[in-house]
């Protein structure tokens, strides 16, 4: 089916069109809420708030520039606007030091593993993680849509990736601890 | 600076294809949304037709107590088509309520009548439950449904009442008892566990975390517990039936307030004149402080902006210093003043100066030998005018909570009730008769601020100083009176 048939069959509010679309995107869009919520059951009341928002402005899409990156775009900002309110206290200086080199040997490292621990990370690193590693936004819009500095924003990127790491590692030295021979 | 790449490489490899199903009832959820938004939508569609019923309503008024006689048979129609419409509009919204209720306890019905089916016990329960199905397939049952629990908590933003908090409190009370009884230790430790973290836990939440109980129970007794759990349901559905119709009460409250009000009028002229007579004009004037009140009705038609009107009486006087009165021969009276039978013979003097060789033109008249007979008292004039007011405001809350601001603008249609010039002096009040320039009908501006607070569920008290600039007061001015009221309105209203 023509994409753009379905699109203006959900402004016209066609209930099979927009659970056409839903069936489509999904997916996709539930695979943004996951990194970006705390936990599966955040993820699924944000995919759910966000497809509410999309239905909602569908009428505004006006065919410039592509769907997928629109509908991204709506539920990056609804979920935005859940966690960014949410003021977590920094104690951490803004001024990191610099990383340690170790290289990250990725093969056993299971996908749900690194999503589990980014979601635990705090709200904030959480956000600027998936932001700027994962969807490519820069530090300057990042810090325009948290409202906070660049400085700020690259700092918590630092420090996101700094956690992650540490728990690589852990994740690591459980795996050799548990088997050993591998090493 | 290579490791740096390293873990975001790591990541961005990992996550490039990344996509996940969501568990099939959120679909559900979303259109289930969708149909209530739509519902939702026609509320407004109400409100314009009751706040135009409203404006009717009030310019039927006006134009009653303008017309008194025409419009007898008129009367009973228009008030009675009113509040018909408002009648439909709160069955309306009844309705509206009823079906967003029973949308949203369908789930809790899907849970009943599944648990009595033994097959579809499983399957059919996710519809409710989403997180619990997609953890069971987890393994990590226990972790997410306590998560699951937390983000209840979170979205507790449909703040309700202290009531409904009881109430809930009672029914997981309730489910615990009938938990017990079914000797599943497990089960009692999580609904006491739930039962922790419900205090502040909304309706919505309440029948979630049922049935998560629900479904829990279905698993791990499959068989014994179906039948307790059917009753469960059941009679916490009755304790919920019974809230909503509780809260339903409760939504309806908010629109319409009763207000009474007293206030000291301040009267004031921000120009000197006299609306008595051109003689008069650079008198000194003293303004009379006096009492007004009313009563008030308001709209809500936001929650931020109301529509209010009332009727209220006013009354103001002033004096007009500095004048001396005497008896004439002739019936020379004040320019605007229609004097009654008894007093058509007096003869009013401005004394301004203290000085005695001020002529007037009424002095002009007299023949100098009269001058020598009469006998000249010092007074002042006394003019009081009273109103009856029917203001036409809107009032925006600033602030609406416990303490609320709000500004308020809007006019106000005077009718002319008292009308009386009196003389006062040392030795008494002699009532002149009645200014003859004062239209039967006139108009004011108002620009007011309010403040109030709630100390009951539904009564307020008010403190709104409000200033009322009149036009129109006079149908022939002289000298530029033009007069303004401040009053200090303070009363209770009472929210219904």
């Amino acid at each position: 089916m023509d994409l753009k048939q379905l699109i203006n069959d959900c402004k016209n509010n066609n209930r099979k069109a927009q659970e056409q679309l839903y069936r489509l995107y999904s997916p996709k869009l539930f695979a943004v809420c996951l990194k970006y919520s705390r936990n599966y059951a955040e993820a699924q009341d944000n995919l759910q708030d966000g497809f509410l928002i999309v239905f909602d402005k569908i009428e505004q899409f006006s065919f410039k520039g592509s769907f997928d990156g629109w509908l991204k775009r709506i539920m990056i900002n609804n979920v935005l606007q859940r966690y960014r309110t949410e003021t977590f206290l920094s104690l951490v200086k803004e001024d990191i030091a610099d990383e340690n080199e170790i290289d990250i040997d990725d093969e056993n490292i299971s996908l749900d593993y690194l999503l589990k621990i980014i979601q635990e990370l705090p709200d904030r690193y959480r956000l600027i993680f998936n932001l700027y590693v994962l969807d490519g936004y820069s530090h300057q819009e990042i810090a325009e849509m948290l409202t906070i500095n660049i400085g700020t924003s690259k700092s918590n990127l630092a420090r996101a990736k700094m956690i992650l790491r540490e728990k690589i590692e852990q994740y690591k030295n459980e795996e050799n601890k548990t088997f050993p021979s591998a090493k | 600076m290579s490791e740096r790449k390293n873990i975001e490489r790591l990541f961005q490899e990992k996550f490039k294809d990344f996509e996940a199903n969501p568990a099939e009832e959120v679909w559900g959820n979303i259109e289930e949304k969708i149909e209530e938004k739509k519902r939702r939508r026609v509320i407004p569609f109400w409100w314009k037709l009751s706040g135009i019923a409203a404006l009717f309503l009030i310019g039927f008024f006006i134009s009653k107590s303008v017309f008194t006689e025409n419009n007898k048979t008129e009367n009973p129609i228009v008030t009675d088509s009113n509040a018909n419409q408002q009648k439909g509009n709160t069955t309306n919204n009844n309705s509206i309520e009823k079906v967003k209720k029973s949308s949203s306890s369908s789930s809790i019905d899907a849970v009943v009548t599944n648990s009595t089916e033994k097959n579809g016990v499983y399957e059919k329960t996710n519809s409710v439950t989403n997180t619990s199905q997609k953890s069971i397939a987890g393994g990590k049952f226990k972790k997410i449904k306590s998560s699951k629990n937390k983000s209840n908590v979170k979205k507790t933003n449909s703040s309700l009442d202290e009531n409904i908090h009881g109430n809930s409190k009672n029914q997981i009370a309730i489910n615990e008892e009938k938990k017990n009884n079914s000797n599943s230790n497990k089960i009692i430790v999580q609904t006491e566990s739930i039962s922790n973290k419900t205090k502040t836990i909304n309706l919505d939440d309440l029948k979630n975390n049922n049935s998560i109980i629900a479904t829990t129970e279905i698993e791990k007794k499959a068989n014994d517990s179906i039948k307790n759990n059917s009753v469960v349901t059941n009679a916490l559905e009755e304790l919920l039936n019974e809230k909503e119709s509780k809260t339903k009460q409760e939504s309806k409250v908010n629109r319409w307030q009763l207000t009474s009000n007293v206030a000291p009028i301040f009267l004031g002229s921000i120009s000197n004149g006299s609306p008595i007579d051109s003689v008069l004009v650079n008198n000194s004037k003293s303004y009379n402080t006096s009492v007004g009140f009313g009563l008030g009705i308001s709209y809500a038609v936001t929650p931020k902006l109301t529509v209010r009107t009332g009727l209220n009486k006013l009354n103001m006087s002033y004096n007009t210093n500095d004048i001396v009165f005497f008896a004439g021969l002739e019936s020379k009276t004040m320019k605007n003043v229609t004097p009654t039978a008894s007093s058509s013979m007096i003869q009013i003097q401005s004394n301004t100066s203290n000085n005695n060789t001020v002529i007037t033109s009424s002095e002009n008249s007299l023949l100098p030998f009269e001058n020598s007979f009469i006998n000249k008292t010092k007074g002042y004039l006394n003019q009081e005018i009273g109103y009856l007011e029917m203001p036409m405001e809107l009032s925006y809350a600033v602030v609406n909570k416990k303490f609320g601001l709000k500004v308020i603008g809007g006019f106000s249609t005077l009718f002319l009730q008292d009308n009386a010039i009196t003389i006062v002096s040392d030795s008494g009040n002699t009532l002149l008769g009645e200014a003859n320039n004062l239209n039967n009908i006139h108009f004011s501006t108002n620009l007011g601020l309010g403040i109030k607070y709630g100390f009951m569920k539904s009564f307020e008290f008010n403190i709104e100083p409000t200033l009322k600039y009149q036009l129109d007061t006079f149908s022939s001015d002289t000298g530029d009176f033009k007069p303004y009221v401040f009053g200090i309105y303070s009363g209770v209203s009472y929210r219904f």
